[in-house]
């Protein structure tokens, strides 16, 4: 164990990178993967809610992203980052959801789940009507340029790594993106 | 030249556009038109934000991943049963089902053999067609004292009536690896048959 600056014990595994937490939970060590889920969970979640457009089924894909990722340590052979494979594996559970059930944007009232300590002004009530009218756009997208549109746009990933993780080419993410934003351009005037 | 493509006004937006086709972008309105709408797009679409959940739900997700990969753990580590791998959806309720029915299917294709040597003549299964495809001669393996007579009975009385309860109540209850050791000895054919008769049995009781 270590401390920190405030004598707060520090789990040992915060200070690992990814690669080496990959090698600590496949030695059964359990707390190395909750370390995991805690560095990525926000970007794993935006990335769904982004996707389905609600919190509720943003939360299951989370969770069912970060269950297959611990099913599937064992084949992650290290060949691209745990980043590309962990957002290819949350893009794969996102297709499969949408692809059984329609997207269902949320409603700007009853967000009870939202936090209650957020002041609420109209300048901010205006603006979340506006992101919720693009998200309702993105989630009229065809899937895959949804999910280019989302990782470059949101999670500002390279075009070599959207590929990788779409399993597509280069141009064909760099497309994919041109008719994302062209696209919203109609859904959005 | 011609006009940029969209993978390379991509580009020019991104202001990673090289050679010929930046040259060609600064001095064409066209290009530089469709340029600037892609970057309002972008720019409207880049300023939705995702509202920030609770943090309890960012304190709850470790162990809610966590919870659910310890239930599905303890799951698999129950007792294997081959028996339902292919049959992901039947119900614990369709065991004695299954097991009627692969011993029907048994049964109708054993009693759809030819007249046996010892001159015995088998009663022909309920529903048996006249032209059923011929089968292994299984008579030969039937016991020759009479246990045979009141345990096909039973057999009957499990396929006819799918009377599961009758069984039990009689003492006779079915061995706990008995449908698996019952599978194993079916052909693809039977397999497949009996697969179409359990997924029609499930649609039919609602499961």
């Amino acid at each position: 164990m270590r401390l920190n600056g405030d004598s707060q014990v520090l789990r040992p595994w915060a200070l690992a990178d990814d690669r080496e937490l990959v090698e600590a939970c496949l030695d059964d060590h359990a707390e190395a993967f909750d370390v995991l889920v805690e560095r990525h969970q926000r970007q794993v979640y935006q990335l769904c809610f982004r996707y389905v457009g609600n919190h509720e089924d943003a939360a299951d894909l989370v969770q069912d992203t970060f269950v297959r990722v611990f099913k599937g340590l064992k084949g992650f052979k290290g060949q691209s980052a745990f980043t590309t494979w962990l957002y290819r594996i949350a893009v794969n559970v996102c297709l499969s959801r949408v692809s059984r059930k329609a997207p269902a944007p949320a409603a700007l009232a009853g967000n009870d789940w939202l936090d209650p300590g957020a002041v609420r002004q109209d300048t901010v009530l205006l603006r979340e009507e506006r992101a919720a009218e693009v998200r309702a756009a993105i989630g009229q997208l065809a899937p895959k340029q949804r999910a280019t549109l989302i990782l470059r746009v949101y999670h500002d990933l390279p075009h070599e790594q959207i590929a990788a993780i779409l399993g597509s080419s280069v141009g064909a993410a760099k497309a994919n993106l041109f008719h994302a934003l062209s696209n919203l351009k109609k859904l959005l005037q | 030249m011609s006009h940029l493509s969209d993978i390379e006004l991509v580009d020019f937006v991104e202001q990673a556009l090289r050679g010929p086709g930046a040259a060609h972008a600064v001095n064409c309105d066209h290009c530089r038109a469709r340029a600037e709408a892609l970057r309002q797009t972008l720019a409207r679409v880049a300023d939705a934000g995702v509202p920030e959940p609770s943090p309890m739900f960012w304190e709850q997700l470790p162990r809610r991943v966590r919870s659910v990969i310890g239930d599905e753990s303890a799951a698999h580590s129950a007792p294997a049963h081959e028996w339902f791998d292919w049959f992901p959806h039947v119900g614990v309720r369709a065991i004695p089902v299954a097991v009627a029915i692969v011993l029907v299917i048994v049964i109708g294709l054993a009693l759809n053999t030819d007249a046996p040597t010892t001159g015995d003549v088998s009663p022909a299964a309920p529903g048996a067609s006249a032209g059923a495809r011929p089968v292994e001669d299984i008579s030969a393996a039937e016991p020759t004292d009479g246990s045979a007579d009141r345990a096909w009975a039973v057999v009957r009385a499990l396929a006819d009536d799918l009377a599961w309860d009758e069984a039990l109540d009689a003492g006779l209850a079915a061995r706990p690896d008995a449908a698996e050791r019952a599978a194993r000895t079916l052909t693809s054919d039977e397999r497949s048959e009996l697969l179409r008769l359990l997924e029609a049995e499930t649609k039919g009781k609602g499961a």
